[in-house]
């Protein structure tokens, strides 16, 4: 499939689109906690996978040439509205915060109030932990991040994560069975 | 190298994915990717008649040029009259075989400096 979509076989892209639009789409709202501008920025992704797919030499790599697609994405994203970036002192929640007011309230929106709370690269990196299931030296390589500053953006965002949803953390302890 | 991971946040990462349903978004993605399969096309239709036209209007002088050129580095640089000397430097003995001779040293010169 995805060969042929290298020799610029629509259908088969439409195919692959298909496969992995969810995947994609699910890590940009974690990322961007806006659904709207979560399949603005998927769409983007798999716009310039159409137009670069024929340089992928290795079909197999397909699915994580596209995370790397999605995470430069994204990346672009931040640097195009968050100057600081690079400073590491941004505030993530002023533009999500309104996006998220709008949603429907469940874990999926607690998590990205909670996520958005957290600074760009720190969420960035959370999110390619805990969504991707990546290890810390793929982050960095993936992010082009020192693997000290992944390390240390993980601790940082886990433990603002532990704060804010400490309810669902109290939840689960509370539904534990009691030996007794 | 620790990768622990938080195991409530990494129920709550997994409890909130979602399956989306792509039809919408892939047929807003597919029209996208026509439009610019249309663009390309356009675009190389562009560049193509652009190549042909300025090969239409530039063939002419292009040509006078290449004479031009062709003959002014056939010219001899010192009149010799005729005779067997005369035949053995007519190659060199033009701007042409200067120009030859220029680039010969130029290319034994570069690779004495920097041949490993």
């Amino acid at each position: 499939m995805v060969g042929l979509a290298c020799n610029g076989d629509r259908d088969a892209f439409a195919e692959l689109v298909r496969r992995r639009q969810s995947w994609i789409r699910n890590l940009m709202r974690r990322c961007s906690g806006d659904p709207v501008l979560a399949d603005d920025l998927a769409q983007t992704v798999f716009l310039q996978a159409w137009r670069n797919i024929s340089q992928l030499r290795k079909p197999s790599r397909f699915g994580g040439w596209l995370k790397r697609l999605a995470v430069t994405v994204w990346l672009q994203h931040l640097r195009k509205h968050d100057p600081l970036l690079n400073a590491d002192e941004i505030d993530g929640a002023g533009g999500v915060a309104h996006a998220i007011a709008g949603r429907e309230p469940g874990i999926a929106t607690d998590l990205d109030r909670a996520l958005a709370a957290l600074a760009g690269p720190v969420r960035l990196c959370i999110v390619l932990s805990y969504h991707e299931g990546m290890t810390q030296s793929e982050i960095a390589d993936l992010t082009e991040l020192p693997l000290g500053t992944v390390k240390s953006h993980i601790n940082r965002g886990t433990r603002q994560l532990q704060t804010l949803l400490s309810d669902y953390n109290e939840k689960a302890r509370s539904e534990e069975p009691h030996d007794e | 190298m620790m990768n622990d991971r938080d195991p409530m946040l990494q129920s709550l990462f997994a409890e909130a994915q979602d399956d989306l349903a792509g039809d919408a978004f892939v047929a807003t993605l597919m029209s996208k990717v026509d439009r610019h399969v249309r663009l390309a096309r356009l675009l190389w239709i562009g560049i193509g008649l652009a190549l042909i036209l300025c090969a239409w209007f530039a063939a002419g002088p292009m040509q006078e040029a290449a004479l031009a050129v062709t003959f002014g580095l056939s010219q001899p640089l010192f009149p010799l009259h005729d005779g067997l000397f005369a035949a053995l430097v007519a190659p060199l003995n033009t701007y042409a075989g200067v120009f030859a001779l220029l680039l010969l040293i130029i290319r034994s010169t570069r690779r004495a400096l920097f041949a490993s």
